[in-house]
């Protein structure tokens, strides 16, 4: 048994990730974005995670005291409810909490997949690794999969000099390279079950651009590249259909250019490390409610539940 | 110029011939990529380029020239049109290299790039 009741380590789980949900986005622009892509999606994942884990057992604590449940589990209602640390109001909200939380992930993971799945099998019917289209607005993006493409239209190649067109088909490459479409499944399914991590797919998928930016500017040896191939592919106005897109915003494509015109980023593993810290305070202590919450069960069932799962 | 990835060097050979408008040595090749290539490695993606069926090559004197298979690229990009368009959100896709802007938006662009050294 710990000293500090169970209900602390389910507010603490929940408390990591309102940390994390609202502090992640803003402390990974000043991460290396690669760092920041990596911590934003384990991040979201182990904070999710818990989440549904302690909402869970907040719902068991509470549904393990009722004697029809208790029967099919063949432990004492009585002494369940006696330990009961949670009120049934609580366990109700707990319950609709995940509740929601599933069934919006289960339809985020859904639709994403089908059209994750759709461009799979697009670029898989294509050859080669570039595919241009002939319209002549500029227009360039990647197509993930096995392996993805990179789509361009006839108006990106013929506006960029050879070595903005390099730097634009270096960064489209990096994008797949980095399997970033994995990286955006994961924050946004995350982010599905976990309404406090709303704000981290765009934080994700602006440190994606920047880990892009940053290979292209490897490649093409210059950073100024770069930053001159963005201003001239985002110099024509875009069709109207394509305004009707998500659109990062604005700021993050001047955003890019500032960054392209500094130094490339350092390391700042401090800042990495208490981002990683609270996932892993997140993790923990869901982990120490579920072993208080086994234990209750345990002493209702007469005999120790990992025992017998042990085997002995 | 530093190494380049195996993949990015692939599209941009492809990006060469799609721009040139006419069939192309490999030495032509070679010359119009930005950096300092070896004739060898513009041959072997050249030579990957055309067993994937995305790039056709016809004798030439005493060797080949090059071009972009224009009966698949009509395909290939029919097939990632009509993607698009099932996609109304296009969430499938990884973001364009850059996204639409306003014209404010636009106009600070243009002013973050004055204001780079050199050119
Ligand atoms: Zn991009």
């Amino acid at each position: 048994m710990t000293a500090v009741p169970v209900e602390a380590w389910v507010a603490l789980t929940l408390a990591s990730s309102v940390v994390f949900g609202v502090s992640a986005p803003a402390v990974s622009r000043f991460l290396p974005p690669r760092s920041a892509v990596w911590l934003l999606s384990t991040g979201s994942l182990l904070l999710a995670g818990s989440a549904a884990v302690v909402l869970g057992l907040v719902v068991l604590s509470v549904a393990g005291g009722l004697a029809p449940i208790a029967t099919v589990g063949h432990w004492s209602a009585q002494r369940v409810a006696a330990n009961e640390p949670f009120d049934p109001a609580t366990a109700v909200v707990a319950g609709l909490l995940l509740a929601a939380g599933t069934l919006r992930a289960g339809v985020v993971s859904w639709g994403t997949l089908r059209r994750v799945l759709a461009a799979w099998s697009a670029a898989r019917g294509c050859p080669g690794p570039l595919v241009v289209l002939p319209d002549p607005e500029p227009l360039a993006f990647a197509v993930p999969g096995w392996p993805g493409r990179i789509v361009a239209s006839r108006g990106v190649l013929d506006a960029c000099s050879p070595e903005e067109r390099l730097a634009v088909l270096a960064h489209e490459q990096a994008h797949l390279d980095g399997r970033h479409d994995l990286h955006l499944v994961a924050v946004a399914v995350a982010a599905a079950l976990d309404p406090a991590l709303v704000a981290l797919p765009r934080a994700s998928r602006r440190a994606m651009e920047r880990w892009a930016d940053e290979r292209a500017a490897k490649d093409a040896g210059d950073r100024r590249i770069v930053a001159a191939a963005i201003g001239r592919v985002a110099g024509a106005d875009p069709p109207a259909w394509r305004l009707l897109t998500i659109p990062l915003g604005a700021t993050d494509a001047e955003w890019r250019v500032r960054a392209l015109l500094r130094h490339p980023p350092p390391r700042r593993i401090a800042a990495t490390l208490v981002l990683a810290s609270v996932g892993m305070v997140a993790a923990g202590a869901s982990l120490v409610a579920g072993h208080d919450i086994v234990q209750v069960f345990e002493a209702a069932m007469g005999h120790p539940v990992a025992a017998t799962l042990s085997g002995r | 110029m530093t190494r380049r990835a195996r993949g990015a060097l692939e599209a941009e050979v492809m990006g060469v011939l799609w721009t040139a408008g006419e069939p192309l040595t490999p030495d032509q090749v070679r010359r119009r990529l930005p950096g300092e290539l070896a004739y060898t490695t513009v041959m072997t993606i050249l030579v990957r380029l055309v067993d994937k069926g995305a790039v056709s090559r016809r004798q030439q004197g005493r060797g080949y020239e090059y071009e972009p298979r224009l009966d698949q690229a009509g395909l290939a990009a029919e097939r990632m049109r009509s993607m698009l368009e099932a996609e109304g959100d296009r969430a499938g896709v990884l973001s364009r290299f850059v996204e639409g802007l306003d014209a404010s938006s636009a106009a600070a662009l243009r002013r973050a790039l004055r204001g780079r050294t050199g050119s």
